[in-house]
C-alpha cells in the first residue's frame, strides 16, 4: 500500500473510533504538524503480532485525554482519575488497533493485540525497531493535535 | 420489542460477570447496562479468564460479558474451560472485542459464544443481551 493510503485508512479508524467511544469529533490535520512536544502530552501503544508485526502509538494532549475519559465513563471530568486516564488512553488505543488491523491486512486475518504500554512525554516511542517502517497520522482533536504512529517490522509500503 | 414484555421478562433480576482487562472498559459496560430495561442483580468483575472462572465458582451467574485479549487467560481459554464444565457450559457467553478476524469469530461463535464488536453502541449492547436472554423479538404488547 501507498503511505497515503496507509494514513488516510489511519486517520478514519481513528476519527470513527473516537466518536463512537468518546463522543469527541476530529478530523485530519490538512497540515502536516512537525513537531509537538511538552510534559502536556500523554502516550500509549500496543503491540500486535500475527500477518504483520509491530506496534501502534498514540499521543494526545493530556487534557484532552481527560476529556475523552471523562465522556467515556459519563463522569465529571473532576472525577476523573490520573488511573483511569491511563487505562482509558490504554483502551482507546486498544479499539483504534483492533480496528485499523484488519483493514489494513485483510479481514480473515487474525492478530494477537498485547496490554498497552504507556511512555512518558519526551521518552520518544518506546518499542520501535530500526528495522521495518513507520506511518504517522495527524488529527485535529478539537484544537489539540493527535498523532497515530503504526510501526511495522516488514516491509508493508509501495 | 415492547417495553412491557421486556418489564415481564425482566422483573427478575439477572447477575452478570463482567470480564476485561480494562477498568475502564468493565465501567463502560456497567454503566450501558445500567442505562438499559434489564434490572441486574449482582454484578461481578475479574480482570482475565482466570479470575472470571474463580468468580463463576464461587457465585451464581446468569451471563458473562467478556473480552478475547487479556493476560494471564484469554476470554477464549476461558470459554474453552467454561464448555467442558457441566457447571458452566449453560452460561451464555457474549464476547465484546476489537477482535476483526471473520476466522476467529466464527470460532467464537461456534463454541456457542455471542460476538458484538467495539465500539458498541448501548442499544447494541442492550439488544444483544436482551436476545441472548431469551425475549422473543416480536413480544406481545
Amino acid at each position: 500500500m501507498r503511505r497515503n493510503e496507509i494514513r488516510a485508512i489511519m486517520s478514519e479508524t481513528a476519527v470513527s473510533i473516537l466518536e463512537r467511544l468518546a463522543f469527541v469529533f476530529s478530523f485530519p490535520a490538512e497540515e502536516e504538524i512537525l513537531e509537538v512536544s511538552g510534559q502536556d502530552r500523554v502516550q500509549a501503544g500496543v503491540c500486535f503480532d500475527g500477518p504483520m508485526r509491530g506496534i501502534l502509538w498514540i499521543e494526545l494532549p493530556q487534557e484532552r485525554l481527560k476529556e475523552l475519559t471523562s465522556n467515556m465513563l459519563g463522569l465529571a471530568e473532576g472525577q476523573i482519575s490520573p488511573e483511569l486516564e491511563r487505562d482509558g488512553l490504554g483502551e482507546i488505543i486498544n479499539v483504534i488497533c483492533g480496528n485499523l488491523l484488519p483493514r489494513l491486512a485483510g479481514e480473515t486475518s487474525i492478530f494477537t493485540i498485547g496490554a498497552p504500554v504507556f511512555a512518558a512525554p519526551g521518552d520518544g516511542l518506546p518499542l520501535i525497531r530500526p528495522e521495518g517502517e513507520s506511518v504517522e497520522a495527524v488529527l485535529d482533536l478539537d484544537g489539540g493535535v493527535c498523532r497515530l504512529n503504526l510501526h511495522v517490522e516488514e516491509r508493508i509500503l509501495d | 420489542m415492547g417495553r412491557q414484555a421486556i418489564e415481564r421478562v425482566f422483573r427478575m433480576s439477572i447477575n452478570v460477570l463482567i470480564v476485561d482487562d480494562s477498568n475502564v472498559m468493565r465501567a463502560m459496560i456497567l454503566k450501558t447496562l445500567r442505562m438499559g430495561e434489564i434490572e441486574l442483580g449482582e454484578v461481578l468483575q475479574a480482570g482475565n479468564g482466570r479470575e472470571a472462572l474463580e468468580r463463576m465458582e464461587n457465585h451464581w451467574v446468569d451471563l458473562v460479558i467478556a473480552d478475547i485479549n487479556m493476560p494471564e487467560m484469554d476470554g477464549e481459554q476461558m470459554i474453552d474451560r467454561m464448555i467442558v464444565n457441566p457447571s458452566f457450559k449453560d452460561i451464555p457467553v457474549l464476547v465484546v472485542s476489537t477482535e476483526g478476524s471473520l476466522a476467529r469469530v466464527c470460532r467464537l461463535r461456534q463454541k456457542g459464544a455471542r460476538f458484538l464488536h467495539k465500539p458498541f453502541s448501548p442499544e447494541e449492547l442492550h439488544d444483544t443481551v436482551i436476545g441472548m436472554l431469551g425475549v422473543p423479538d416480536h413480544a406481545p404488547e
